[in-house]
């Protein structure tokens, strides 16, 4: 296939390369990454990509992007809303998969001596959901409720505090949410499981702002050196799996009646305004509104934790993205305002500065962009640029990105050797099984500091903080 | 065993090997429990009667990823684990499985690996005159 360099962090995949690919491809990457992403089907996937109908701009590849399911992990694609698919594959099985960050009042001389308390308490009153299920068993009307809601209904029952709407994307509610196009079983699974952190990379870390890039951004997300912060990384679980599985089960039997063909059968889309698109997309907001309300209840218990251990309640949500998610946005496209459908799968909203998505108090600085890294090793605080709104509809990196199986990994390091290894860096790690330990090292990912660069160089999010983890929390 | 699993950057996938479609669905069943599970679920038995799903899908490779998810479904939602599968009817992209349901608990059968769904990412099936191949990856 051919690539071309177009800068340093910047490689084109022609159109030329496929019949079926009605736009190029762009990758941001510097070589070595751009190298690891060509390992596996990555490349063919942005490609494929490509293909959607109504595709507009490129099919982008993020410098994190490796292989999933139909659209790569780290891909994003723009369709246009008149003429343009809904591809659920384009949002992933856990839909509005995202991290909060919650920032406290402490810093790292008032906890290093509790440390392992803290992890320890945090596992406890944090389920991970694939043993213990979640403290709430909703009935079917609450659940609705949670999915219509977003995050007004944890406010309502006194598991938000009004002011944290402000600090999530979307004020943490998809209008247009309508829980009767989700599926019993998508209930079913869900119903048990608000509050809970699931396994696989989800986490939940306590750390450090070890270095701030950007002092007058830092300030106006209220981070500063030393600070002790919380990451929290987890999904919509059960529920928004099963509403993928659910919809493109439907789409791939009804893309032959709109005469649609993709490469890949994990693509499979319908047009956004047919029956199956509306009601995919009323489907998805409601599994991403769950979603919104599972980050919550965590930080309700991460509230709770450090009150009774700390004796503090200043524990105040930075920012809460999605990187899991389909949205309707405008954006200029060829040289004209253009609403658009934009699929971010593995791929974080990074809105500049005057965007009127922003929160009042942001909207002079930027978005707030949070990168996780692996477990174990830097995390990173970013700020959306207009050069992401030019370039990307307005979207940067998610995270590491995978480079090796489980498999692998685990015969790299056995868990045993794992927790030395942090522990030698001073971090507690506390996990529901030793597997999700090995599956995890971080030498099994990018190195996100690389990643990060990339997009800092590449301009479509700036760097702010670097923060470092001092505890883990794994289902 | 006639599966094994096969490697993927972010998931994990299953081969099967059998005499025909049939064993070939028995089998991945296994692969999808053990993934769960960490452990060969193929010799286990339990006293329970048996219980009978029908999942009718448009052609054999949605069979395939449909039965595998109906699965999970049964795993994530009942807590059952579906022992001694069987296919007792296989026809237009009809199947009716029977299995016996194992309810477990989690203190003493825990989940290894949490699996989101069973995808057609990769889904192979390759029929020959004496044996049924099929490969499929779950997400994980």
């Amino acid at each position: 296939m051919i690539i071309e360099k177009i800068t340093d962090y910047k490689y084109r995949i022609p159109k030329s390369n496929f019949p079926f690919m009605r736009v190029d491809g762009i990758v941001y990457a510097d070589e070595t990454l751009l190298e690891a992403i060509k390992n596996d089907k990555t490349i063919e996937q942005i490609a494929n990509t490509a293909s959607l109908p109504g595709i507009v701009g490129y099919s982008l590849g993020m410098p994190d992007a490796h292989q999933g399911y139909g659209f790569a992990i780290g891909g994003v694609a723009a369709v246009d809303l008149k003429e343009g698919v809904v591809s659920p594959g384009g949002i992933g099985y856990d839909i509005n998969c995202g991290v909060r960050l919650l920032a406290t009042d402490l810093e790292y001389d008032d906890v290093k001596s509790k440390i392992e308390e803290l992890v320890k308490q945090l596992f406890h009153e944090i389920p991970s959901g694939t043993g213990r299920g979640g403290d709430l068993k909703l009935s079917y009307p609450e659940l609705d409720e949670v999915m219509k809601l977003g995050i007004d209904w944890a406010i309502q029952n006194k598991f938000a505090r009004p002011e944290d709407k402000e600090f999530i994307e979307e004020y943490g509610r998809l209008p247009n949410a309508n829980p009767d196009m989700v599926s019993n079983k998508a209930k079913e699974r869900g119903r048990d499981q608000l509050g809970t952190l699931g396994s696989g990379n989800h986490f939940v870390e306590v750390q450090i702002v070890q270095e701030i890039f950007d002092e007058e951004v830092a300030k106006g997300f209220g981070l500063h050196k030393n600070q002790v912060v919380v990451l929290i990384h987890t999904g919509s679980r059960g529920l928004g799996h099963q509403v993928c599985t659910d919809y493109l089960k439907e789409m791939d039997a009804a893309m032959k009646n709109y005469g649609i063909k993709v490469p890949d059968r994990e693509l499979a889309c319908v047009p956004i305004d047919s029956k199956e698109g509306k009601r995919y997309l009323q489907a998805m907001a409601s599994a991403a509104n769950f979603a919104f309300n599972n980050r919550q209840l965590i930080t309700y218990n991460v509230r709770n934790v450090f009150k009774r251990l700390f004796k503090t309640d200043k524990v105040r949500i930075v920012y809460d993205v999605c990187h899991n998610i389909a949205k309707i946005e405008e954006h200029n496209v060829y040289g004209k305002k253009m609403t658009v459908l934009v699929h971010r799968k593995g791929a974080t909203r990074a809105f500049p500065a005057g965007h009127p998505a922003l929160p009042e108090v942001y909207r002079p600085i930027g978005q707030p962009v949070i990168i996780p890294g692996s477990m174990g090793t830097y995390s990173y605080v970013l700020v959306g640029t207009e050069k992401a709104m030019e370039e990307t509809f307005g979207s940067t990196c998610h995270g590491a990105g995978r480079t090796l199986s489980r498999h692998k990994a685990k015969k790299m390091m056995s868990a045993d050797e794992a927790v030395s290894k942090l522990r030698e860096k001073g971090v507690f790690i506390q996990a529901t099984t030793k597997s999700g330990i090995t599956e995890e090292i971080p030498e099994a990912y990018k190195n996100v500091s690389q990643v990060v660069e990339v997009v800092h160089q590449a301009g479509i999010s700036k760097k702010v903080a670097k923060l470092k983890p001092i505890g883990i929390i794994k289902g | 065993m006639t599966y094994k699993f096969l490697d993927h950057t972010s998931d994990i996938g299953v081969e099967v090997r059998s005499s025909d479609f049939k064993g070939a669905l028995v089998e991945a069943i296994f692969g999808l429990i053990e993934i769960i599970f960490g452990k060969s679920f193929v010799d286990f038995d339990c006293n329970a009667n048996f219980e009978t799903l029908e999942i009718s899908s448009f052609d054999k490779e949605s069979l395939i990823v449909d039965t595998l998810n109906e699965i999970l479904y049964l795993i994530d939602t009942r807590k059952i684990i579906p022992v001694k599968p069987e296919i007792l009817d296989l026809s237009n992209n009809k199947v009716i499985l029977r299995y016996k349901p194992f309810h477990f608990n989690f203190d003493d059968y825990p989940i290894h690996l949490y699996v989101k769904a069973v995808t057609f990412h990769q889904l192979e099936i390759i029929e020959n005159e004496n044996e049924t191949i099929i490969k499929y990856f779950v997400d994980i």
